[in-house]
């Protein structure tokens, strides 16, 4: 990674403090900067307003969930090449089906590895 | 011919008056002649007396007088002298002059005035006076004579005119007859013929050529004869054929004929066979009496009054009659009642005609019967397939219901499971990863974290656990006397160290008492704690208040009420709270502000334009799990397919009130019906001043998993578990727990307990006693959920 380069920004939404932190961490761990959000209203606004390279959405938040959010985020013209990645707790193939569907670029499993997490946004980043 | 006939019968006619006239002639002749015949007498009388008046030579006198005095019919002849002196008097005895002379009779008799002859008139007598003059008035000669005779001859000459007469008239009618024997013949002749013509029609008379109206009389009596005979050909017909008809309806068919007065006139063999009574039984009763009028008459079969008004009134009547038979039994006849109209248009003759139709009638009835044991297994079929479908329906959707939830429960719980086991998993894998990296702090913080999250882990599995097990019922409850007082006590000392941490003040409310209730201790507490640590979690500043009071609960009903004004007493009659309102919208919006307050919604829809469906879909969006009790304005058979999804909910017609609405209640709810007792209650109160509950969230908080949608509550790390325990062991007990809370404000979450009062009774019995109250208190403790 270029030390001169701007760090890419990815933003944390999960209503979760805990595992909004173990995310925190392996987002640091990956070399990026990150922004938090504690629900999906606010993480749609802050999305909107701070323009991440990636956005990394719980499913069951409170005000939105994240397909919600994902969703709507596909729907604005500049975040259509914004990375997204579904993390939720259910895990279900038809979870996974639903997080393609509206639009994520990757989807993971709760409890996850915030050694895989990293890789992950990695290699979304294309880093 | 006739011109002859006429003048005989003139001549007949004319002979009496021709008689009497010519006897009253002679009768006139023979008095005119006797006045002569005196008068003339009388005269010669005075004429020859002169000279012996003159000479008094009264003897000659006399002698005169007796020759005058044999004249027929004198009686009495006398000469007096000018003022009346009798010279000379000649009395006639029996016809003969034989006495005297009077001349010594010195009596005087009365003279006419003036000297005239004078002849007076009367009765039986005829009196004449002549005077006798010769130069001078010498006196009077005075004649009375006797009508007796001159009548006598009158009489005799009528007679022999009469005799003439009567002569004449015999002549005359024997010539009438003679004349009129031949025609007179001819006549007999016809009439004998006339007479004869009802039973020789077709005769015929030789016509005479005697006289034209005869001939013609005979040959009118001739044309009527051969008339007759046509006319008589036709009738011989007609009544053949009448009676080869009247042989074939009877032959066919039941027949009576009945008079003016409805009584039988003629009654058929037929109608005798059928019936089993005689002509002689039949006629000259009335014609209803074979009318079938027991009990079991059938409400189809015609009244006599109808049929009679019918046809009294020259109307034809076509219908079935009901006989009953002389043996028993009955039979149907297809009946035809002609009235026979006479020339002023009344009814003269009612025939009537049937026809034996008890076997089509019985066919009929038992084919009648069929189709409706037919219709109504039919109809109870399909009543079953509707309810069986509807039961079917129901249990399916229960069953998809349970069956989603399950699904639900396992991924909400693989979710709430899956959430720890992340910070857990995460935290871990972290400090293995990069515990050089990590600074000591950071460390701690992290094994915090999974300190914290296994807790979390730890108490999810109990309380999932715990549900599972009151779900299965495989809860051990151990109940014994309790005092909630003293457990109140205990939990204020538990967590008044907690509170103090996070600087709230928590306060204890209650009266010095005991607050005994047949519980199981560690649930009650485990409730009551649950409520605390909520409180605790949710208040930032302020306070939080435990208060415990005794209550009588009585349940709360929410009525909508409309037409169905019989509902309110059978209501009122229980031990009801029970709030009612006019409009559907106040009762949403009491639903709104107190979702869990009431036991039982009942909605009168009767004559409203009001949809079951639109009703109980509001309400539903308000309370999910009420029981609601529908009045409806047509009575129900099967229940509305659309109330499936929306039970407990029933429907009841509004006719029914009286009769079902109670069976209805009891069949939605466990609330006591006709109790005047009211259950003594303790009601523990957790108040906080926290953040309060939005208005849609508040009948939700007590379902398996859910957390008031905030990032606040994710942050107090609940399972969303606790506060479905409470309501499980509440409602264990029988009780009721509910929350109000204006958001921002606080919350006041409550929940009632029958207080078990037998420990107020004597020791000795306790157990017994308090179990049997126990027992009463249960059954009359009420649930919102059946």
């Amino acid at each position: 990674m270029n030390e001169d380069e701007k760090k890419p920004t990815v933003l944390i939404c999960d209503d979760e403090p805990h595992i909004r932190e173990s995310i925190r961490y392996a987002v640091n761990k990956a070399g990026f900067d990150y922004l938090l959000a504690s629900d999906g209203t606010t993480g749609y606004a802050m999305a909107c307003e701070n323009q991440p390279d990636m956005v990394i959405l719980d499913v069951g938040m409170p005000g939105m969930t994240g397909y919600e959010v994902c969703e709507k985020l596909r729907g604005l013209p500049e975040m259509r090449d914004v990375k997204i990645l579904i993390l939720t707790a259910f895990g279900q193939e038809k979870d996974k089906q639903q997080a393609f569907n509206v639009g994520a670029n990757d989807f993971l499993t709760k409890p996850f590895s915030p050694r895989i997490l990293k890789e992950k946004i990695l290699d979304l980043l294309d880093k | 011919m006739q011109v002859a006939l006429v003048f005989l019968v003139l001549m007949l006619f004319s002979v009496p008056f021709y008689v009497i006239h010519e006897a009253q002639q002679e009768l006139e002749y023979i008095f005119k002649t006797s006045e002569h015949e005196i008068t003339v007498i009388s005269q010669n009388i005075a004429v020859n007396s002169i000279d012996h008046i003159v000479t008094r030579d009264y003897t000659s006198l006399d002698k005169l007088l007796i020759r005058s005095a044999r004249f027929p019919g004198v009686i009495d002849i006398q000469v007096t002298k000018p003022d009346g002196a009798i010279i000379s008097d000649i009395v006639v005895k029996d016809g003969k002059n034989t006495d005297a002379t009077t001349r010594y009779n010195i009596a005087n008799i009365h003279v006419p005035s003036t000297i005239d002859l004078k002849l007076t008139s009367q009765q039986d007598r005829m009196d004449v006076w002549a005077p006798i003059e010769s130069g001078s008035h010498l006196g009077w000669v005075k004649i009375a004579y006797s009508m007796e005779s001159v009548n006598k001859h009158g009489e005799d000459r009528i007679w022999d005119h009469l005799q003439d007469g009567a002569f004449l008239t015999l002549i005359l009618v024997a010539s009438l007859l003679l004349f009129m024997k031949k025609p007179l013949n001819m006549i007999s002749t016809a009439v004998q013929f006339a007479g004869r013509l009802d039973e020789k029609t077709g005769e015929q008379l030789t016509v005479p050529r005697q006289s034209t109206e005869i001939e013609q009389l005979f040959n009118v009596l001739n044309k009527v004869s051969l008339s007759l005979s046509d006319q008589d050909i036709v009738i011989h017909k007609v009544l053949k054929e009448l009676e080869t008809q009247k042989h074939a309806l009877d032959e066919h068919s039941i027949v009576s004929i009945w008079d003016t007065d409805g009584v039988i006139t003629y009654a058929n063999n037929k109608l005798t066979q059928l019936t089993g009574y005689s002509q002689h039984e039949l006629c000259g009763k009335k014609c209803f009496m074979l009318n079938h009028h027991c009990n079991e008459n059938p409400s189809n079969a015609p009244s006599s009054d109808d049929i009679w008004s019918t046809i009294s009134s020259g109307d034809i009547w076509h219908g079935e009659m009901h006989f009953k038979m002389k043996q028993g039994g009955d039979a149907w006849l297809n009946t035809t009642i002609i009235p026979f109209i006479d020339e002023s248009g009344h009814p003269y003759e009612y025939v009537n005609i049937q026809t034996d139709i008890t076997e089509q009638k019985n066919a009929e009835k038992q084919l009648e019967e069929k189709n409706k044991s037919l219709k109504e297994l039919t109809d109870n079929l399909e009543v079953k397939v509707i309810q069986r479908t509807a039961e079917l329906e129901s249990a399916n959707q229960q069953l998809q219901h349970l069956n989603s939830m399950k699904s639900e429960f396992v991924s909400v719980v693989s979710h709430e499971l899956r959430t720890p086991l992340t910070s857990i998993k995460s935290f871990a894998e972290i400090l293995e990863d990069d515990i050089e990296e990590i600074d000591l702090d950071t460390q701690r913080h992290y094994l915090s974290i999974i300190n914290e999250e296994t807790d979390r882990l730890g108490r999810l599995i109990n309380d999932v656990l715990d549900l599972q097990k009151m779900d299965a019922g495989k809860t051990n409850w151990n109940d014994e006397k309790t005092d909630l007082a003293q457990m109140a006590m205990t939990l204020i000392e538990l967590f008044s160290k907690s509170y103090e941490d996070k600087g709230l003040n928590l306060s204890l409310d209650m009266p010095e008492e005991q607050f005994i209730a047949n519980v199981d201790a560690d649930k009650i507490q485990q409730l009551t704690t649950n409520l605390l640590s909520n409180a605790l979690k949710f208040t930032a500043q302020g306070g939080v208040t435990l208060a415990l009071k005794t209550s009588h609960y009585r349940p709360q009903v929410l009525v909508l009420k409309n037409n169905a004004d019989a509902m309110l007493p059978i209501l009122k009659a229980q031990n009801f709270n029970l709030i009612s309102v006019d409009k559907l919208h106040e009762l949403l919006n009491l639903l709104e502000n107190t979702p869990y307050l009431s036991e039982l919604l009942i909605i009168d829809l009767s004559h409203s334009h009001i949809s079951i469906e639109d009703a109980v879909e509001d309400i539903r969006k308000k309370n999910t799990n009420v029981p609601v009790l529908i009045i409806t304005s047509e009575d129900v058979v099967v229940q509305p397919e659309s109330l499936l999804k929306h039970q407990p909910a029933l429907c009841i017609g509004v006719s029914e009130v009286d009769s079902k609405l109670p069976a209805a209640i009891n069949e939605m709810t466990t609330l006591p019906l006709n109790s005047s007792i009211i259950i003594p209650t303790v009601e523990v109160s957790v108040t906080d001043t926290g953040i309060g509950i939005p208005r849609d969230e508040l009948q939700k908080v007590f379902a398996r998993f859910h957390q008031v949608d905030s990032s606040e509550t994710r942050e107090t790390g609940g399972s969303g578990l606790g506060l479905a325990i409470c309501r499980d062991i509440v409602e264990h007990y029988h009780g009721k727990i509910w929350v109000e809370s204006t958001p921002q404000k606080g919350s006041r979450f409550a929940y009632i307990l029958p207080l078990d009062t037998s420990h107020e009774t004597e020791g000795s019995n306790l157990i017994t006693e308090s179990a049997s109250f126990a027992e009463q208190q249960n059954s009359h403790i009420v649930s919102s959920h059946k």
